[in-house]
């Protein structure tokens, strides 16, 4: 690894105006643990590492009045996890959080550092897409918006500039009668995912039938995605094994899959189809139960 | 017989520093001057070097050396010298991809690596061979192109008459399997420090399962006399064969260390380790076995293509002792075995954990599941009829004695509940259980012509046990086996045991830790050990309580004259020998396993074992139809200890072993590209996990009849061998679907689901 210069604001402004700085070839560092891997092995060279450490709020994470969650960008994925109030109002993203490498690794780890590595397997992003998150960007003075789902740009970019952070992730409050859930293929530990599906689902009371719906494929395109053509097929029907099975076909047609060494192009699809017949009929099962009320 | 401390589940004796972080690995050492050294490795499968060079490397601040073919001695190094095949930096000819070429060593890592990376080296490259069936091609590239043909190395066994038994028999099944290179992935990477004295002499610090024959290895490649090498342990992560053999960055940082006065480490990176640590060696299988109406196994014909790698290694010795295993497992009056290992330009095999048995068992035990079919029995029931039993001598020699093998079939099949199999609740999902046998030897070989130990005991005045043995622990735990042998016999309890293994200079002769060797061969050694010390012992508490040393009785570090309730202090005894009366009291002990009559190496075949173990796995899965995923439910294992010496690290041994067999059945294999390995790092090389890991329930099975200290046998390796056959038997039984190829992957199923249907 190259000498590197190691930097600790203790501002945002402070922190922006450093990675506006050196040409690029400098980096926010929240856990390191996507960053430190790609200079130690990657050959990822840079002048500076800058620090979110001592930058204050950044590790925030509550619920606001209005049941929307607001996380700040450099909380720690177990934080996540183990969040008795993300458990209870968003137990999908608490799930998500937890199937990230190991324990070890969630308590480093940051859901920021996920979503702006924008690896396209990043375990938190199909959620937090399907769950409709905003993202709260900064560049030190001020704030801008950006709907999560076009926070990415392409593997490994996103939509931030020079001298600009992610502040926080902002997720809209679930109603009553909505359910999320991300389901991951393969491992429950230690694995980078194959695919990811995750469905944000919104049922009209006492009922199956879709409201509202998003569903979000990780894995499987150059960013995260969402399937519009199956969320177009859901939207308004009452949600059974028919509709469960042709809107997860529909699924495979909105995915770009490639083959890698962890699965072929045409594997991919099919596990595309598997995981969102999974989270589609998970979904189906909790409105058939009446847990909408 | 009564015992106070074999198999026992007592804790390891190395715990308390491993868990606090105060054992010292060989990247721990510190040294004055501590060079660090890096090797340029050839990026080509197969190519000539033109020129080299080293110029700007040599001007870098910071670098202190740069060697190449020219600065070390041009022998060529093997296992068997007389296969002799590899440089120590390739001078002409690189054969494949992570082939050492060059070597720096320099202040630091950063500087070491730019340095490697300034190496300017001018490569012709030439036509490079990755499969074996195209490197026997007529024609093929040659790998190394001295030789007449890729194919290095073959072995032919006849035993009675296979042809007429196959046109005799009832029944015959074939078919071909094939397996693939697996990883050892050891948590410590391999690696070394090397330093010279004032006096010529060399020190080598490494993690090596055999530092004697690998200070001989040293010693032969650089040309310097053996008495000028000394190899010293580190605290050790792992081995499972992968650090039998010398590494050439033994000789490398020892010519570094040479050429700049200073100690030089040189340590593989993960991807390093990966990619030209070595592997487990591909084969190909053709099989064929007969059998009559009533189940009897009459012959068995096989062809193996073991696919080599670059170079020799442990290929000629892995194919041989397959061949042993093969006319082992079961008593069949007909054998034939022929194989050979190819040269291809690829990273080279080498010893791993089951040595070419977990290859051959996935074939044979794969197979004795189809003819069970085909005959319509049931597999286990198959398997009883057939089994080996004690004190018998099979058709190929082997002597087989304290065998365990219906015992092991009949508690791992009762505890799955192999008879109520047919009737499992369907629940949509689809389930399946079958088992394999497996037979490895319990306890080395004497492939060298010989096998033997020795190992040396003293007793202090301070009131410690000093035991000196070479069965030096790489993780599995035989400081603690040796301990417990030791206090066992010398009647002191395990903490007043210091056990030192890691020095040749202090330690006996012994060929090392592997074949399930060092329980078995030093094991005996302790126990002769201490049974001398403890001789010496009670003749020097005869004199000092006069009484007769007959009368004495040693336990639990106290002594007393029988029939007297007088108990003295163990170590007050020894003090007051040694400091009162000038008695030094210790004990040696040796171990030779005797060669059997008429024994000749090239004859010796499966005589060449000197104790069989033998063992059954059940396994059950289950098998996702949707995504093709194989999850194992649940293994049991039984295998035989003949007796236990530590029943928590036997446990511990057979786990280990699982979760490897698990790696080989359905994950593990490192994938090539034009000799380029893709999955050099654990983010695509996947090993099992702890989620991956299904319930395991192990069954130590007590066997009388070996000749092991205290009648135990080796278990290293053993619980590998049988589980990729057992799991792909669970899996046809669940899906009906038969594979011959490991490891069975999603894809494999989902596509073999998919043509059922
Ligand atoms: C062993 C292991 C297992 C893993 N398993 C998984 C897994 O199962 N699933 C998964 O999705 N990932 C996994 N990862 C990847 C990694 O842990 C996650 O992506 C993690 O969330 C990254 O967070 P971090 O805080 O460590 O990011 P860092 O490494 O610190 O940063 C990652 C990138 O984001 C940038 N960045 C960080 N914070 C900000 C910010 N506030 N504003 C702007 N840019 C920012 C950095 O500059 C860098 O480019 C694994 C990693 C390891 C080492």
């Amino acid at each position: 690894m190259k000498p590197f210069e190691y930097k600790r604001p203790s501002s945002l402004e402070e922190a922006c105006t450093m990675l506006a700085a050196q040409d690029g070839r400098v980096k926010a560092l929240a856990g390191g643990t996507d960053l430190l891997v790609q200079m130690k092995q990657g050959g990822l060279e840079l002048d500076a590492l800058v620090s979110l450490r001592d930058v204050p709020g950044l590790d925030a994470l509550h619920l606001e009045e209005d049941g929307s969650l607001i996380m700040g960008s450099a909380t720690p994925l177990g934080a996540i996890e183990n969040s008795p109030d993300v458990r209870r109002a968003f137990p999908g993203i608490a799930e998500a959080a937890s199937f990230v490498g190991s324990m070890q690794v969630r308590s480093r780890a940051t859901v920021g550092g996920n979503l702006c590595n924008a690896a396209p397997s990043a375990d938190t992003a199909p959620i937090l897409i399907a769950c409709g998150s905003t993202a709260v960007i900064t560049d030190g003075q001020a704030d801008r918006t950006v709907l999560l789902e076009d926070f990415f740009s392409g593997p490994g970019q996103t939509v931030l500039g020079p001298g600009e952070l992610l502040r926080a992730i902002v997720v809209p409050p679930v109603p009553e009668t909505g359910f999320a859930k991300y389901c991951k293929s393969f491992r429950s530990a230690m694995d980078c995912c194959t695919v990811g599906v995750a469905v944000y689902s919104d049922f009209v009371p006492g009922s199956a039938v879709v409201r509202d719906l998003r569903l979000a494929l990780g894995a499987v395109a150059p960013t995260p995605i969402r399937a519009r053509a199956a969320e177009a097929m859901l939207v308004g029907q009452e949600l059974d094994e028919a509709l469960t099975d042709r809107a997860s076909l529909e699924a495979v047609a909105d995915a770009l899959p490639i083959s890698d060494l962890r699965a072929s192009a045409a594997y991919r699809k099919v596990l595309v189809e598997v995981l969102s017949r999974r989270a589609l009929t998970a979904a189906r099962a909790w409105a058939e139960r009446g847990a909408v009320a | 017989m009564s015992t106070c401390i074999i198999g026992k589940g007592l804790p390891r004796v190395d715990a308390v520093p491993k868990v606090t972080g105060a054992a010292q690995y060989t990247v721990d050492l510190k040294m004055p001057g501590l060079l660090v050294g890096k090797i340029l490795r050839s990026p080509h499968a197969h190519a000539r070097i033109k020129s080299i060079d080293t110029s700007a490397a040599e001007q870098l601040k910071g670098v202190l050396a740069v060697i190449t073919a020219k600065d070390v001695p041009d022998g060529l190094f093997s296992f068997y010298q007389w296969l002799a095949d590899k440089n120590i930096l390739c001078g002409e000819t690189v054969r494949y991809i992570g082939d050492e070429v060059a070597a720096v060593a320099a202040v630091d890592d950063d500087t070491a690596e730019e340095a490697v990376s300034l190496i300017k080296v001018d490569y012709e490259l030439l036509p490079a061979v990755f499969d074996v069936h195209a490197a026997l091609e007529p024609g093929a590239p040659l790998v190394h192109d001295d030789k007449e043909s890729n194919s290095t190395w073959s072995v032919e066994r006849l035993f009675g008459d296979p042809d007429k038994a196959l046109a005799e028999c009832d029944f015959v099944v074939e078919g071909t399997y094939v397996t693939h290179a697996q990883a050892h992935t050891c948590l410590e990477t391999s690696n070394c420090i090397a330093k010279w004295d004032e006096k010529d002499r060399l020190t080598i610090w490494t993690n090596a399962q055999a530092p004697h024959t690998q200070r001989q290895e040293v010693a032969r490649i650089l040309g310097i006399p053996r008495r000028n090498v000394r190899v010293i342990n580190s605290y050790m992560g792992g081995g499972f064969g992968s650090k039998l053999v010398m590494d050439v960055k033994l000789p490398i940082a020892s010519v570094l260390s040479r050429l700049t006065g200073r100690p030089v480490r040189i340590v593989n990176t993960r991807s390093e380790e990966f990619t030209t640590g070595k592997t487990r060696y591909p084969y190909t299988m053709s099989l064929k076995t007969g059998a009559m109406k009533d189940g009897r196994i009459v012959v068995r014909d096989l062809t193996v293509i073991g696919d080599a790698g670059a170079y020799h290694d442990k290929g000629p010795a892995t194919i041989n002792f397959s061949s042993m295993m093969f006319g082992t497992l079961y008593d069949v009056p007909n054998i034939r075995f022929q194989a050979q290992m190819v040269y291809t330009n690829k990273e080279m095999g080498t010893a791993f954990r089951g040595f070419g048995n977990p290859q051959l068992t996935f074939a044979t035990e794969s197979q004795l599941d189809e003819l069970a079919h085909k005959m319509g029995i049931d597999p286990l029931d198959l398997r009883l009829r057939n089994s080996n039993c004690s004190m018998g001598t099979t058709s190929c020699g082997a002597e087989i004695c304290g065998c365990a093998m219906t015992e092991c079939m009949e508690a791992a099949s009762e505890a799955i509940e192999w008879s109520q199999k047919k009737a499992r609740p369907s629940d949509g999902t689809l389930r399946g259980v079958g088992l394999a046998n497996m037979v490895h030897t319990g306890g080395g070989g004497r492939f060298y012509g010989y096998n033997s130990a020795e190992a040396f005991i003293k007793l202090s005045d301070e009131g410690t046990v000093t035991l000196i043995t070479s069965a030096l622990d790489m993780g599995q735990g035989s400081h603690t086996t040796m301990a417990q042998i030791a206090a066992e016999e010398l009647g002191v309890s395990l903490s007043d045991i210091n056990v030192l293994s890691h020095d040749t200079e202090l330690t006996p002769y012994d060929l090392g830790s592997w074949g399930s060797r060092a329980t078995f061969m030093d094991g005996n050694a302790v126990q002769a050990a201490a049974r001398d010390a403890r001789a010496a012992l009670a003749e020097a508490a005869a004199e000092m309580l006069e009484a007769d040393p007959a009368d004495i009785v040693i336990e639990e570090s106290k002594v007393w004259v029988k029939g007297s309730s007088e108990k003295h202090d163990l170590f007050e005894i020894v003090d007051h020998a040694v400091n009162a009366h000038g008695i030094p009291i210790s004990g040696t002990g040796q171990f030779v396993d005797k060669l059997p009559e008429g024994y000749t190496i090239p004859t010796a075949f499966a005589k060449n074992i000197p104790c069989f173990s033998f063992g059954t796995q059940a396994v059950e899965v289950e098998v996702d139809p949707e995504t093709g995923q194989v999850r194992v439910l649940r293994v049991v294992a039984a295998h035989e200890t003949g007796t236990t010496i530590n029943q928590t690290m036997s446990e511990g041994q057979i786990e280990g072993s699982i979760a490897q067999g698990i790696g080989f059945a359905l994950m593990e294999r490192l994938v090539r590209q034009e000799g380029k390995v893709q999955n050099d790092r654990f983010l695509d090389y996947k090993i099992p996990n702890i989620g991956d890991m299904p319930e395991i329930e192990t069954i130590l099975v007590e066997s009388v009849g070996t000749k092991g200290p205290f009648g135990a046998k080796g278990i290293g390796e053993p619980g590998l061998v049988p589980t990729a056959p057992a799991i792909a038997n669970a899996v046809f039984d669940a899906i009906g679907v038969r594979f011959h190829e490991l490891p069975i992957t999603r894809d494999m199923v989902l596509e073999a689901l998919k043509e059922t249907r």
